[in-house]
This record gives structure tokens, sequence and C-alpha cells, in this order.
């Protein structure tokens, strides 16, 4: 498929060089000759300098046999006029990238359909909600949703006194807990390991749990520690997402405070959201500051500064000073995966990784069989969604009979909007949905499993 | 650099340059050569087949590990890749014809640069001190074939053609195609590359097909119409006969190559919009209008010059100098030099000092950006050019920003740089080549100057002792190889070769 990504930034980059991969042919517009030169210099892509937003520019990246366009710009008003002049020039499918749900507005009739947008992603939006799933419970590090609305899979850290600790998957005590989810992936060390019943879950693992929402919690909630609910949380910096999650925590409930460095900022803040927040003015990465604001004892810290290293500096600081769980947020999608190298901060997000997966998933790029739910965070895995295609090799078998690629997790199986756990007894039916959690090379092995038999494929 | 995996991809060119060899194999057989020959070239292309393959496999990636390819890797896989072609490639010269390995690696490599130089005269020694007397009729014709197939291979660029047919090698990023396609501007047609050399070679081959069966319409026999095809579409220079296109004395002839010599030093991606319907793309851009010009100030000058003298022919006919005949050999020269092609009607060397002295000059302009043809390259000549005036403006306006532009689109500093400083290596390679040659070769000043610019432009023959009617056998086996590594240098633009000298190319 030919694909126009308009915004070679942190976000643009990264579904370029993902989708490139995918074999899909890309063209990147941007006003910046050195950021697509340098985007050009490994990645097989095609480049135009130029604005976006004008039609005689997307006519020299070919839009007339483009079949998605992306825009994903820095400029929100520019994202929406090249998406609309994509669409007057007959494409199906296009994604805009936008700051906040407040560009539209419901009582004016607003939306997205009115101003021709096929998909919308906002970034900030997607990344606050991120943060916003992991400030439920403190040992909880990442929350997966799927296609399927029941399902879920969170990652949370194993403690010394957690149940689960110690022990062989299978010789875990509380076995009708256990019978219903599924552990998906265990992160040691930075490294991604594949659970089997054998293995034994060490203090300090980062554990995988899917399966339905209510089963997943009561996982959670078996192995917290006492008081390890949080309802104090302290955000650094009133930026897109440190706006977004402070007004999801404050509808939620939380007594939330800011820090902010620019007093008009903080000031707009409070304005947009008329609610009883506290905005501290200073540099959140003064140590007097922090104090002011009670870092010290808060039950979480975000830092979601714009800059990425300050919020790294930012989060230890906060965490030496005593908060129970520090979370940062960072732009570039690379140092998502050495924010778990720094052990003392307990979840980072990275704001371009969060969005690539939503654009993924809205786009649709993959085949039938195969859709792309989210590249996770920490381990360098993906989560597949498989459909089990009639007369297909796995169509009508036991999963325990199944030959599949190492290092691959199945771990639910969805069938007619219910989620059930995928044991070795479950047999595949046709019209499944098999989730999986594996590395993105495997997917070419795994895909010839789930699909149609055909003359390609014999 | 990563060697095992630049190994890899070259293991998988030398198959592909085995499987062309072995093409020539039916062509020999219906040009009715010996059934030695036929046996020996079949041999000779299963030599680079087998190794090819068993280093394909020795080289492949192991379990769980993944080439990447990376701007060290690119340059290595282009630099290395010509060379390893043309060291398979001059396999059946020193097994069928028994060339000393330098001239067949000079005929080998002067046939994958385009540059056209041949050893093959008449005073030619072989192998066990033979001489070769009757020149190139002594060449079986299935060998002919391939010394012209070395050519249309190396025109477009053997690295991208392998990157078009062999997706499976899946190198991403576009150092291989900048590395090997001529030019500064990449005017890119496909988001991937592997279908933009898919594309170009789609042109290249139809260009070919065309002029083919025009010569082949004119009377030509259809062997000697496709070799001379692949020679002018590659802008190469080899032909089937020792006086070259003169030998031939058909107006019909002289004027299509001209034409197709012309076409071939145009950018490949006009003639792709021509074709697809938008033919007055070639006078919206500046490099072709500028290449026009200077092709037609060319000629008009030389066949001026050349009224009235009497005009010698490659084949030692004498001609007069009429109008007729001075706009035909000066417009075929003109094309054949300024393209870098290197075919030969007339001995240009006997003209008029200026018509001589005019053909050196446009030795080192040489072909567009993104054609077949070598030398420095018109876009290059017209930016500097610009980039001159603008700074003789500059000396009144010292605080204006640079406005350079080529087809509209403004030059940044680092292009104008790149450009700049190609221009210095080239004038400064050109020197030390020479300099060396007339040392090497204990040869008169003139001959050195044009054999290194003419092998450094890719072009072929020179003036006075390699002038139209002489060839390059008689110089000594060290300025031959000097010679085979100014032709690399100049086929693959400069960068992509001397970026091997640097220490740091080496380390990690």
């Amino acid at each position: 498929m030919k694909i126009i990504i308009v915004g070679a930034g942190e976000l643009g980059k990264y579904l370029a060089s993902v989708l490139s991969h995918d074999k899909h042919d890309i063209v990147v517009v941007d006003r910046s000759d050195e950021l697509l030169n340098r985007l050009k210099e490994h990645l097989d892509i095609m480049t135009v300098p130029g604005n976006g937003a004008n039609i005689e520019c997307l006519k020299k990246a070919g839009i007339k046999d483009t079949d998605i366009l992306i825009a994903v710009s820095g400029d929100e008003s520019a994202n929406v006029l090249a998406c609309q002049l994509a669409s007057h020039m007959n494409i199906q499918n296009t994604v805009c990238r936008l700051d906040s749900v407040n560009f539209f507005s419901e009582e004016d009739n607003l939306n997205a359909k009115a101003l021709n947008l096929h998909n919308i992603v906002i970034p900030a939006e997607e990344c606050a909600r991120k943060i916003f799933h992991v400030l439920s419970n403190k040992i909880v590090m990442e929350k997966i949703l799927f296609s399927n609305q029941n399902a879920v899979m969170t990652a949370f850290e194993a403690l010394p006194s957690s149940p689960i600790t110690g022990a062989r998957i299978k010789d875990i005590s509380n076995t009708e807990l256990m019978d219903t989810v599924r552990f998906a992936a265990i992160l040691r060390d930075r490294k991604h390991i594949t659970p089997h019943g054998d293995t034994i879950i060490v203090p300090g693992d980062k554990v995988y749990v899917a399966g339905r929402k209510s089963e997943v919690e009561s996982v959670i909630k078996w192995n917290s520690p006492e008081n390890s609910s949080i309802s104090k949380v302290t955000i650094a910096g009133a930026t897109r997402v440190g706006r977004n999650l402070t007004a999801k925590l404050y509808e939620a409930g939380y007594e939330v405070r800011i820090i902010e460095k620019d007093f008009a900022k903080g000031a707009r803040l409070l304005d947009e959201l008329k609610a009883g927040i506290m905005v501290i003015n200073g540099d959140a990465t003064d140590r007097e500051v922090m104090i002011e604001a009670g870092v010290d004892s808060t039950d979480a810290f975000v830092s979601a500064l714009d800059d990425d290293e300050d919020n790294i500096l930012c989060a230890i600081m906060a965490k030496e000073m005593g908060a129970r769980k520090v979370v940062t947020v960072t732009n570039k999608a690379e140092y998502a995966n050495i924010i778990p190298a720094i052990n003392m901060i307990d979840s980072g997000f990275s704001s371009s990784l969060v969005a690539v997966n939503t654009v993924l998933r809205q786009i649709q790029v993959k085949t039938e069989t195969v859709s792309i739910e989210a590249i996770l965070n920490r381990i360098n895995a993906c989560i597949f969604e498989f459909k089990v295609n009639k007369g297909s090799i796995v169509c009508n078998k036991r999963i325990d009979e199944i030959k599949f690629p190492l290092s691959t997790t199945l771990a639910l199986v969805f069938r007619d909007n219910k989620v059930i756990s995928a044991t070795g007894a479950l047999r595949f039916e046709e019209g499944d949905i098999a989730t999986t959690v594996t590395s993105s090379d495997n997917v070419k092995a795994l895909e010839p499993l789930f699909a149609k038999k055909g003359l390609l494929n014999l | 650099m990563n060697i095992r995996a630049v190994a890899h991809v070259i293991s998988a060119l030398v198959i592909i340059i085995g499987f062309f060899i072995l093409s020539c194999v039916p062509v020999s057989w219906l040009m009715k050569d010996s059934m030695n020959v036929i046996v020996m070239l079949a041999i000779n292309a299963i030599i680079p087949i087998v190794a090819g393959t068993i280093s394909f496999y020795m080289t492949k990636a192991r379990r769980g590990e993944r080439y990447k390819f990376g701007v060290r890797e690119g340059f290595g896989i282009v630099t290395f890749g010509w060379i390893a072609a043309a060291a398979f490639g001059c396999l059946p010269f020193i097994f069928i014809s028994n060339f000393q390995w330098h001239d067949a690696f000079f005929e080998t490599m002067s046939g994958f640069t385009t540059t056209g130089s041949s050893v093959i005269d008449n005073n030619l020694i072989l192998m066990g001190g033979k001489m070769l007397t009757n020149g190139l009729d002594d060449i079986p014709r299935g060998l002919i074939y391939w010394r012209s197939l070395t050519h249309w291979l190396g025109g477009m660029g053997i690295v991208v053609l392998s990157l078009a047919i062999l997706p499976f090698l899946k190198i991403g990023g576009q150092q291989l195609y900048n590395a090997e396609v001529p030019g500064f501007s990449s005017d890119q047609l496909t988001p991937r590359i592997a279908n933009s050399a898919k594309i170009l070679w789609g042109v290249y081959v139809l260009l070919t097909a065309a002029e083919a069966f025009l010569l082949w319409f004119g009377g030509m026999s259809l062997f000697d119409s496709l070799c001379t095809s692949y020679g002018t579409l590659a802008t190469g220079g080899f032909s089937t006969l020792q006086s070259s296109i003169g030998g031939y004395d058909s107006v019909y002839f002289d004027s299509i190559i001209t034409i197709f010599m012309f076409l071939a030093g145009c950018n490949f991606v006009l003639h792709f919009r021509a074709l697809r319907g938008k033919p007055l793309f070639y006078f919206k851009d500046e490099e072709f209008v500028f290449y026009l010009l200077l092709t037609i100030i060319a000629t008009v000058t030389i066949t001026i010059s050349l009224l009235g003298t009497s005009i010698e022919t490659t084949d030692g006919r004498i001609v007069e100098g009429t109008v007729f005949n001075s706009i035909r050999y000066a417009a075929f020269q003109v094309a054949s030099i300024f393209t870098t092609t290197g075919f030969c009607t007339a001995n240009f060397d006997l003209w008029p000092t200026f018509s001589t002295f005019l053909l050196v000059c446009l030795m080192f302009i040489g072909g567009c950006g993104g054609s077949t043809g070598g030398g420095m390259k018109n876009s290059r000549v017209l930016l500097l050019l610009k980039y001159s005036t603008s700074q003789v403006k500059r000396c009144l306006f010292p605080h204006s920003i640079s406005n350079i532009r080529l087809n509209k689109e403004r030059m940044g500093a680092q292009t104008l740089h790149k450009v700049l400083s190609f221009f210095f290596l080239f004038i400064m390679l050109f020197v030390i080549f020479s300099l060396l040659t007339a040392t090497l070769c204990n040869t008169d000043i003139v001959t050195a100057a044009t054999a290194s610019v003419a092998c450094l432009g890719n072009i072929g023959p020179g003036l006075s002792k390699v002038g139209a009617t002489c060839t390059y056998s008689w110089m000594t086996p060290s300025a031959k190889m000097l010679l085979t590594l100014a032709m690399l240098l100049g086929r693959l633009e400069l960068y992509t070769v001397l970026v091997l000298i640097l220490p740091s190319f080496w380390r990690k």
C-alpha cells in the first residue's frame, strides 16, 4: 500500500520506520530538509520537502495513487487541512493527529465527520490515558486493551511479599483464579522471558497477566501489598500530556498538584479546568520547588515536561525524595527501551510509541489475518491478533497440538465476544481471534498458521 | 564494515554475472563459433555461478543474526561489487582468447564502467608471447558479444540491477542507489528503490531495443546492431569493428547512433516522463537545456572549423569537408565524446586544433545526472557556473542570501559544497593520473593527459597515441591497472571509491 506521512517528527519517523519495514511504500513530507535527509539515510522511502497542507506539495508526493494519508506534524491545523485535502483527492483513509479533544465541540455538532476526517489520533490524550491506567495501583506498570472490550493485559511488579513470588507458575496456590488468566510475558532484568508452567517468579519481575478485566483486577488485588492505592498525584509540567492527565485524574477524584515553570501556562491550566487543583509555579528540577509541592509525601509523581532528559532526572529526584511511585513521559521512542534500565523509575511511557500503536490499529494495514494491537513498551515484543480462518492449519486443532515458534505466547482467545483463556486443551474454531505476544520477526512464521491455505502458501 | 554481509551480496552479484556470461553461449552458437569456444564460454559462465553460490551460502547470516546494511556496507558493496564483476567477467578473455590477465581485466573494467577503452588491436601481445594479428576479427563472436554486454550491464549499474531483480537481499536505505547512480540530485520516481530501479531499467531496455531495431532495419546484421546498441545506450564505445562505427560508412547508421548517443546522455527519468506522455518535461529540465545547448554550440562550431578541410575517417578513407560531411562527422563526434560514449567515425586527432581542443573540454563535462554517461555531469557544471556567478555578484551585495536554483529548487550549502569538492577532486585526480601515466609509460603529455581524462570520464579514446584509431594495448601493465582504477573512480563518481581509503571506513 502507498502511504503518505506528513510530518517527520518523532511520531512520523517511527511510523515511517515501522510501516516501511512492513513493505509499504512510504512518502514522507516535511518542511525540514535535514529531518528528511536523516530519515532517508536508513529507510527505503521517498521524501518530499514542503508543506503537507499544500495541494501542490501533496501532488508531488503522489497523492493520486495513495491509499492512506497520515498527518502527524506538530501543527494540528495543518494536519486537519492535510487530511481534508486528501479527502478531496478521494483518499478513503486518513489519520489526523490533534492536540486535544477540545478541537471538537459537541454542541456545535463539530466532530471528525463534519470535518471529513476518518481517524483521529491524540498522542497526548492516549498517553495521559495510559498513565491514568497505571495510577490505579502502585504495582501496576502498564495496561493494554484489546479489540475485545472485556479483555485486558496488565503488567505488574512482583514484590517479595506477593503470593505469586517464589512459586512455579503451575504451583501457584490460588488455582481457581489462575485458571482464568494467562501469564503472557515476564520481564526480568530487561529481558523478555516466555513463561511456562515451570517458570519461577522472582521478586522484581514484571509480570504481564492477560484475561477478563474482572479476573485480572482480582489478580492485581491479590498481589498488592496493603496501602498500595494511590490518591495523591503530583505532576511536573502543564504540557499537553500533563493537562490531559490532570483533567482525567481530577474527574476521577484524585488529589492533584502540578508544578509548572511558566506562570502563564499554569494559569491557563487553571482557567481551562476551573477546578480545585494546586499549581506550583517553579522549575520542577529544583529541589525547593519539589518540596513545596509535597513530592516527598506524594503517592505518585508523574514527570511530563517537554524535555525528555529533564523528565528522567526529575523522576529520579522525586523517587529519591520519597515519592512512592514515579512515572515518566518521554517523547523519543528510543528512550522507552532504556527507562526500564533505570530502577528508580517505575513506569515510563513514550507518547510517540503510544500514538504509533493507535495509528497502526486505526489504519489496519495488516492483512486480513493479522492486526497489530500494541508494541509493548518495555519488551521488544508486539501483541498481534490473528483471526483463525477456515481451512487454516490451526483451525479445529487443540492448542497443545500446534507447533508455535519459540518465544511466542498465546495469551487469549476471543470467541463471539467472549474472552477465553488459551489453555492447551482449547480447540480453535473458525472465526476465533487469537492474541499472541511475540517478537515482530516471528509474525512471518505465525501468519501462515492462521491464514487460509492458498496457492501461495501451500 | 560487516565483511560477511558485503561478501554475501557480492556473491549474489557474481552469480548474476555468471548467468549473463551463460547468455552469450547461444549467441556464440548462432554466430558459428567453434565448439571449443562455446564450451569454454559455458565453463567460464559456470565458474562464477558455482563460486558465487558457494560463497553465497558460506556467508549466509548465521541463525538469529540479521544483516544490517549501513552506510559503510553500501559503499563496500558497490565498489567491491564492481571489482568482483570485472574480475569474474574477464575470465572468458583469458581462457578463450589467451589475453594476459591485466589486458583482460582492463578490457572488462573498461566494459563495465562504459569507458570503451580497448586493448584489442593488431599488436596486442597474448599469453605466451604470440600476437593478436587481426585485431577484433581474431576474437570469437561470442566473446565480442560478452564484451558489448558488459557495457550494457554497467551502463545502468550492476548493483542497482541486482537490487531490482533480487528483492530478497532486503537492503533498505538508498546508499547503494546513490553510490552507483550518477548525478547528485535524486529525482525519485517511486517510494521504493527497487521499483525505481525497475522503471529505469525498463526505459533502458526499451531504448536499446528501439535502436537495435532501427539499425537492423537499416541493414546492419542483427548481431552488430545488438552489440552497437549495447555500446550506445550504455555510452560505452566498444564496437564490433576495429575501425569503430566509421567502418560501416553509412549516413543512416551514423545519424541513428548520433541520436541514440544523445538520448543515452540524458537523464533517464526524463525519458520515462516522456514515455508517459509528457515530452515537454525535457525542456523544463534546466540540465537538459544546458546539455542540448552545449551539444548544438559544439556541433556548429566544429562543423564550421571542418569546412574545407579533408576529414580522415577511422577506416582510412579521406573525405572532403563539404557542408554535409562536416555536419555528419562533427555531430557524430560531438555526441560521442560529449556523452562519453567513445564511438568514432572520423580520426578527430587530425582535425583543426580548435575542434580537437573543444572535444577534450567536452570530455570533462560528460553526460547528464541520471544518465549512463560519465564525466563531471552537466548539472554539476551548470551549478558551478551559477555558483561562480553568484560569488561575483556577492562582491556587490555581500549580505545577500545565496539564491542558487536548479530546476526552481534552491540548492543548500551542503549540495554546493559537495559539487565544489567533486570538481576539485576530479581535476586533482586528473592531474595525478596524467602524471602517473606519463611516468609509467614514459610518453608525451597529450597522450598521458587525454588517456587519463578518457578513463576518468569513461569516454574511451583520447588523442595522440590513444587517439581515435589507436588503442591502449601498448601501455605497460602498471599503467593499465592505474587506468582501470581511474575508470572505476569515474564511474562511481569518486566519493564511493575514495571513501574506502579512509581508515575510519574500516574501523568500527
